[in-house]
């Protein structure tokens, strides 16, 4: 019994110690809201625009990972098929694994991820970490 | 009696036909959707919704009379049929690998698909719904069109840098032009001796002389005072003017300015500019109606549609559409009651 409160404990302390590490890398910097942290379902995306940049957060069924939604062939703003599961783009078919990798060409480089911390019920990235659109 | 007569010609007429009229099909890309507009009102009067569409729309067109859509799908790889009359999807045919822009053939039985991650030409059988033949094109296969006189299908390559002439009668490559660099949208005059197209990293438009498969001019589209575009890999692929449209006389050639936000106007054959027009974002594709007096631009970065009175040379207005619109295509059709 005693144990398992020790385990337990040693993973919340962890948990909080790599929160308060990612809190800590993005102090002093400008945090934008991108999403509700429920409301990307496991294994969905939501889109949104920041800065107009467009942004996809991902639920890839261990935890919310945020990418800049622009592809890297060609520089498109990028949607998600809900029945693939799939990061897609409308230019020319590349399509993105929820890790940002690449599963399908013509693009070959993977998606930007950007840094990003769940809290308090919400997802935030440091603004400052987008540059601008480049189509835009 | 007389209201029986009355009835018996309701009876025989039965009931009132579907008015056929003039649309604009917008294919949404990240909407998975179409938008319907008529023409010339210039209101959108339906949208074809994405549990039928879906998947990625690359390219719309449609069948002569209007009673089929034919659309490409990138996230699907394949080609579906919608009917314009009920919007229900009458058939699909997958085609392995990324589909782009489609061509009919005259006589509508053979749709052409350029597979752009395969450099092929696919062949469908729109009887049998078959691809029946698949053609080696180049590297990239992007834009297709069916000439004016119905003998050739003409396909441009992205990658490949070349156009390839398919001989529509026994459906072969009949030759292949080398091109200064890849191939974005492109128009044939109507007497088919003169092909104009839009290249990567180009400002403006190459005109192809297909009696001598030579570049006989480069048309560089305006600046409007600011530094030329620049495209680059990284960026935009190489991307610079995405949509050129030639009114069905030939007369009049409307060219995007994509990376610049506007369109310009050409007379045509002789390619004077006679006017650029500002529009919205990202300008990608061009369409005229039936009757030439509209030219219509889909803005896909801001999801809206430039509708451009050629004779005017003006933005008459501009409807919203779905999310990333890009190809259209003008139809006469009966739209479900």
């Amino acid at each position: 019994m005693t144990s398992r409160r020790n385990a337990l404990l040693t993973l919340g302390l962890g948990l909080l110690a790599a929160c308060e590490s990612t809190i800590a890398r993005l102090r002093g910097r400008k945090l934008v809201r991108v999403a509700t942290a429920d409301s990307v379902s496991v294994v969905a995306a939501q889109r949104t625009t920041v800065a107009d940049q467009p942004i996809i957060v991902v639920n890839d069924g261990h935890r919310l990972r945020t990418f800049v939604a622009v592809c890297t062939h060609e520089g498109c703003p990028l949607g998600w098929n809900s029945t693939q599961r799939l990061i897609r783009c409308p230019c020319h078919g590349s399509a993105f694994d929820t890790s940002g990798r690449v599963v399908e060409g013509p693009a070959r480089d993977p998606l930007t991820e950007l840094e990003t911390v769940t809290q308090n019920g919400a997802v935030w990235i440091d603004e400052r970490s987008l540059t601008p659109s480049p189509r835009s | 009696m007389r209201a029986m007569g009355l009835l018996s010609v309701v009876l025989i007429a039965g009931p009132v036909a579907a008015q056929t009229k003039e649309y604009l099909y917008v294919g949404n890309t990240l909407a998975g959707t179409v938008s319907v507009i008529e023409i010339p009102a210039h209101k959108v009067v339906g949208t074809i919704p994405a549990t039928v569409v879906g998947n990625g729309p690359d390219d719309v067109i449609s069948s002569r009379n209007g009673d089929v859509l034919y659309i490409s799908r990138l996230d699907t790889k394949d080609v579906i049929a919608v009917s314009t009359a009920t919007e229900k999807q009458l058939w699909h045919t997958e085609v392995g690998g990324t589909p782009n822009h489609l061509a009919l053939s005259h006589d509508e039985r053979f749709l052409y698909v350029p597979i752009y991650d395969k450099g092929e030409l696919a062949v469908i059988d729109t009887k049998s719904h078959a691809v029946v033949k698949r053609l080696n094109v180049g590297k990239g296969a992007h834009g297709t069109i069916l000439g004016p006189s119905g003998k050739y299908v003409y396909v441009g390559m992205m990658e490949a840098n070349q156009v390839a002439v398919i001989d529509v009668a026994t459906n072969s490559v009949k030759k292949i032009i080398h091109m200064p660099e890849g191939v974005r949208p492109f128009q044939l005059s109507p007497d088919e001796k003169l092909l104009y197209a839009q290249l990567s990293k180009l400002h403006g438009f190459v005109v192809l002389d297909l009696t001598r498969d030579s570049v006989i001019k480069t048309v560089a589209m305006p600046t409007l005072g600011k530094p030329e575009p620049v495209a680059s890999e990284r960026l935009s692929h190489w991307v610079v003017n995405h949509g050129i449209g030639l009114s069905s006389d030939g007369k009049y050639l409307v060219a995007n300015g994509s990376l610049s936000g506007f369109t310009a106007i050409f007379s045509a054959p002789d390619l004077k500019l006679l006017g650029t027009i500002p529009v919205g974002r990202e300008p990608n594709w061009v369409v005229f109606s039936r009757d030439g007096k509209f030219a219509y631009v889909s803005n896909r970065r801001d999801n809206t549609i430039s509708v451009i009175d050629v004779a005017a040379r003006k933005e008459a207005t501009r409807i919203t559409a779905g999310e990333f619109p890009q190809r259209m295509t003008v139809a006469m059709a009966h739209r479900p009651q």
